[in-house]
């Protein structure tokens, strides 16, 4: 009983730390730890393909990444939050196969915290999520993009409107190759029934983008359905390939 | 998994009324109307997910409402005797229960508008028109499966799969018969405990269960569960069914643990006492406080033995999933006609009837008071220490009168307090079958080796001495611990350099959680394939090399290196009798708090052990007392 009461008063006067959501430490911020807003930070500050958001190496500052050089996207231009690899690749598990949603929240903050410091998106007037198969979507019991995008929208004060549906049950990209990738999404995604984005400018949200096959399919689609511009955020991006190409491997 | 909705419900007959929640109030009525002769029912609510049912029914009505509240015209009315005397005049109950329904109605409307739900109308209740079949035989069938057990309905189609046979799609049904019978209780998943939200799979109740938007139930207030949601996520509307668990009566024959080696004195003096406390102890708690190898866990072969000759069922829980698959073939040696079933995440023999069950403390989520005996190792090891939701897992598994004995080499200060207070009974095995005390650890004070801006490791002259003392002169191995992974890389790195220097020919490697090789560089390091391991502490436990020296370094990080990793760190020298001595060295920038208490546990169980004569090298008792009062 006095324990209890010792231990309240305590918590009181000195409030319990809470848990970043990424990493488990204590974190005074409801963001995160330290480490990891720092690790966010770095990330912003990292060179990135201007067309798809991939992080590329120093050298190759000004260039596009591999796969934009040999076919651009439809999409105007994406960001990531940050590297596929490490917390950003554990919290994205987490928060889709673990089914951890509480992460969605800082998860979308930080991307909203790209969002805000690039200028290309300063016109955009729609969030639309990229949309999940029924099936799926009936088994994990939420759309991991839709919560990102209902966070962005928090914090950048614009409308989400769910406009695409996805008509083909297609197989996990995980797995895949580019090539095949490309080809398992052929005309999976439509516009929803009774939406109409004509001429306005969309921001795509995405948990991640490797290829960039699944949000180039559905900028097709808005394209085709008349939206004026398509952009695209993402919670994390995929190292450039080019180095690793040319033999130059990451830390070697 | 998909929501059950739950509807509540008032069933009355001619003097009786009940109110309640089903996720078909049609077979409740059709159970009360053969068990009770009740023949009325009036549903009050839509389908709700349960957690809210469940809120309600509790707010709106009382225990003795759900479980049949009496009225008799003036002896159930109460208040005003002229209001009374009406009552005797009008037709009895039914004028009565209209009041009663319309008051109960008013009461869930008003609940149910709080949270934005609205309620409709009353509707009258109509039995099943072709009545409920009851299909005898899968109801035995569920009955035998799901003793024990506590669990979703998902999971109980699961196991009814699992073990041949299938069953109907929805159990709902059948689920409430069983209900009503009083063979099963039902609860929310997630619900409200003092009006703050509680997962009742887990027991926690705080910041980790969410708000969430729920495809499932559709209501906007679901909230789940992220402290349990690894073991598939509770929820406000998932219903979960618990079945207590029932052990044969009946003895079968005696059984005996089968050893291939002898007991030290010191394991069958405390064997002996485990299966005292388990056999009569007005306690249900021991602590079995073994120095670390000293073979805790035969120590409680003779009271599992007594308790399954007694039919009872065992759990032996442990905290990590390695140790559970390599005390499996241990336990089916020790126990070769006793059903043994193994449970881990992956594990096939998930659901399945076991007199013995070893399984990781996660799997305890899934029992409900279904053992005599749980018995619990490595109580300090990660993930259980400090997770509420495995104690309380554990905790619940046990049937409420069963025993439970933890078994660690380093208690935690509670469990000692509970010992010493007399709360849990303690037993010790304070020797190595060896007969040689445990090797006490040098404190050893040297300036910080790190240069933290470039993240640099200078290795100090005493640490390299060691080392060249320990690997060239005695030929032994050492391991290394450090406290994290960078320091892993660094340390070994500083190492390799300095060695070269020297121009020893010292092999050096590191491991740690994250390295993908670490099973190979361990079975290479056990081999004897190098000198030098500098891992985590993710090596602090299990592990046997022969002949090896510790060698603590950062000790000062006292927020990895408590008391407990410390002793275990330790607890990896001289463990085999062809080298039952080594030597241990905690070296840091300062000698903290956690090093001193870790030496004091060491010397303890050294003196424990003189005085109770297991040590039959050097040190006898005398001499070891002599060292303690010094």
């Amino acid at each position: 009983m006095l324990k209890s009461f010792l231990k309240d008063l305590f918590d009181l006067l000195y409030p319990p730390k809470g848990e970043c959501g990424f990493c488990g430490l204590p974190a005074e911020d409801s963001l995160g730890c330290g480490g990891c807003l720092e690790l966010f930070r770095d990330y912003r500050k990292q060179e990135f393909c201007r067309k798809c958001g991939k992080f590329i190496y120093k050298e190759n500052v000004g260039l596009l990444c591999f796969d934009c050089g040999n076919e651009l996207p439809l999409f105007s231009f994406s960001r990531a939050a940050g590297l596929y690899e490490g917390v950003v690749k554990d919290a994205l598990y987490n928060l889709k196969y673990t089914g951890r949603r509480s992460l969605a929240a800082p998860m979308g903050q930080l991307m909203a915290r790209s969002v805000l410091e690039d200028g290309r998106y300063r016109s955009l007037e729609v969030i639309v999520p990229v949309p999940l198969a029924q099936g799926k979507l009936r088994h994990r019991g939420f759309n991991q993009s839709g919560l990102l995008a209902r966070e962005l929208g928090k914090w950048l004060k614009v409308r989400v409107e769910e406009a695409l549906v996805r008509t083909k049950d297609t197989d996990s990209q995980a797995k895949k190759g580019r090539r095949e990738r490309l080809y398992n999404l052929q005309g999976a995604f439509a516009m929803a029934f009774g939406q109409d984005l004509a001429g306005k400018r969309v921001l795509l949200v995405d948990d991640v983008l490797t290829t960039g096959a699944t949000l180039n399919q559905c900028a097709k689609v808005l394209i085709d359905h008349g939206v004026a511009e398509v952009m695209a955020v993402t919670w994390a991006a995929g190292q450039d390939a080019y180095e690793i190409l040319t033999g130059k491997e990451e830390g070697l | 998994m998909e929501a059950t909705k739950f509807i509540l419900y008032i069933i009355w007959g001619d003097n009786e009324y009940i109110i309640n929640l089903s996720p078909r109030p049609e077979v409740d009525l059709e159970f009360y109307r053969r068990e009770k002769g009740y023949c009325w029912g009036v549903v009050l609510t839509p389908p709700l997910p349960v957690a809210i049912a469940w809120e309600v029914l509790e707010r709106i009505a009382t225990v003795e409402e759900r479980q049949g509240r009496k009225v008799e015209g003036l002896a159930g009315g109460g208040g005003n005797f002229w209001i009374r005397l009406v009552k005797v005049f009008r037709s009895g109950v039914d004028t009565d229960m209209t009041r009663l329904i319309s008051d109960k109605f008013r009461k869930a409307s008003k609940l149910l508008g709080e949270r934005g739900l609205t309620s409709g109308e009353p509707v009258e209740l109509v039995g099943a028109e072709e009545g409920v079949a009851i299909d005898f035989s899968l109801v035995a069938r569920i009955r035998a499966a799901l003793a024990g057990r506590i669990l979703y309905p998902g999971e109980i189609g699961e196991v009814l799969r699992g073990r041949g046979g299938g069953g109907p799609e929805d159990l709902s049904e059948i689920l409430q018969l069983m209900y009503l019978q009083g063979w099963c209780e039902v609860m929310p998943a997630v619900g409200w405990k003092n009006g703050l939200p509680r997962c009742y799979r887990c027991g926690h109740q705080g910041e980790k269960v969410v708000a969430i938007d729920c495809i499932y139930c559709g209501s906007q207030g679901c909230m789940v569960c992220e402290e349990c949601i690894m073991m598939g996520g509770a929820r406000t509307c998932l219903p979960l069914y618990a079945f207590r668990g029932v052990s044969k009566a009946v003895a079968g024959e005696p059984i005996q643990a089968v050893l291939d080696f002898p007991l030290t004195p010191a394991q069958r003096d405390a064997g002996g006492e485990v299966a005292d406390f388990v056999a009569g102890d007005h306690r249900d708690m021991a602590l079995i406080w073994a120095a670390c190898g000293a073979g805790k866990t035969e120590v409680a072969f003779e009271a599992i033995a007594s308790t399954l000759s007694r039919g009872e069922k065992v759990l032996f829980a442990i905290p990590r999933r390695d140790v559970v698959l390599e005390l499996e073939p241990r336990l089916k040696k020790a126990f070769p006609n006793t059903v043994i079933r193994t449970l881990y995440g992956g594990s096939k023999e998930k659901f399945l009837e076991g007199q013995l069950v070893i399984a990781t403390t996660h799997q305890a989520i899934r029992f409900y008071r279904n053992f005599e005996l749980v018995v619990l190792d490595e109580v300090d090891a990660f993930p259980y220490q400090g997770s509420d939701m495995l104690h309380y897992a554990v905790e619940r598994s046990r049937k409420p009168e069963g025993k439970l004995v933890l078994m660690t080499a380093t208690p935690d200060r509670d469990l000692l307090h509970k010992a010493r207070s007399g709360k849990a009974a303690m037993i010790s095995i304070p020797a190595r079958h060896h007969g040689h005390p445990l090797p006490v650890p040098e404190l050893v004070q040297l300036p910080a080796f790190q240069k933290d801006k470039s993240k640099e490791v200078t290795i100090g002259r005493p640490v390299i001495d060691f080392l060249h003392r320990s690997v060239e002169g005695e030929g032994f191995q050492v391991f290394v611990f450090v406290p994290t992974i960078a320091l892993a890389e660094a340390t070994a790195r500083a190492l390799r350099e300095t060695l070269a220097k020297q121009g020893a020919s010292m092999e050096v490697h590191f491991s740690h959680s994250k390295d993908p090789r670490r099973d190979e560089k361990r079975e290479a390091f056990a081999r004897g394939d190098f000198p030098l391991l500098v891992t985590t502490s993710i090596l602090e436990r299990g592990i046997t090399i022969s002949r090896c020296n510790v060698l603590v370094l950062f000790g000062e990080k006292e927020h990895i290196y408590d008391a407990g990793t410390l002793v275990q760190m330790a607890g990896r020298a001289g463990r085999t009798t062809e080298a039952p001595t080594g030597t241990v060295w905690f070296v840091g920038s300062k000698v903290t708090e956690a090093m001193k208490e870790a030496r004091g546990q060491i010397e303890f169980m050294n003196e424990v052990a003189g005085r109770k004569g297991y040590l039959s090298y050097q040190l006898s008792a005398v001499s070891c007392q002599q060292k303690v009062d010094k």
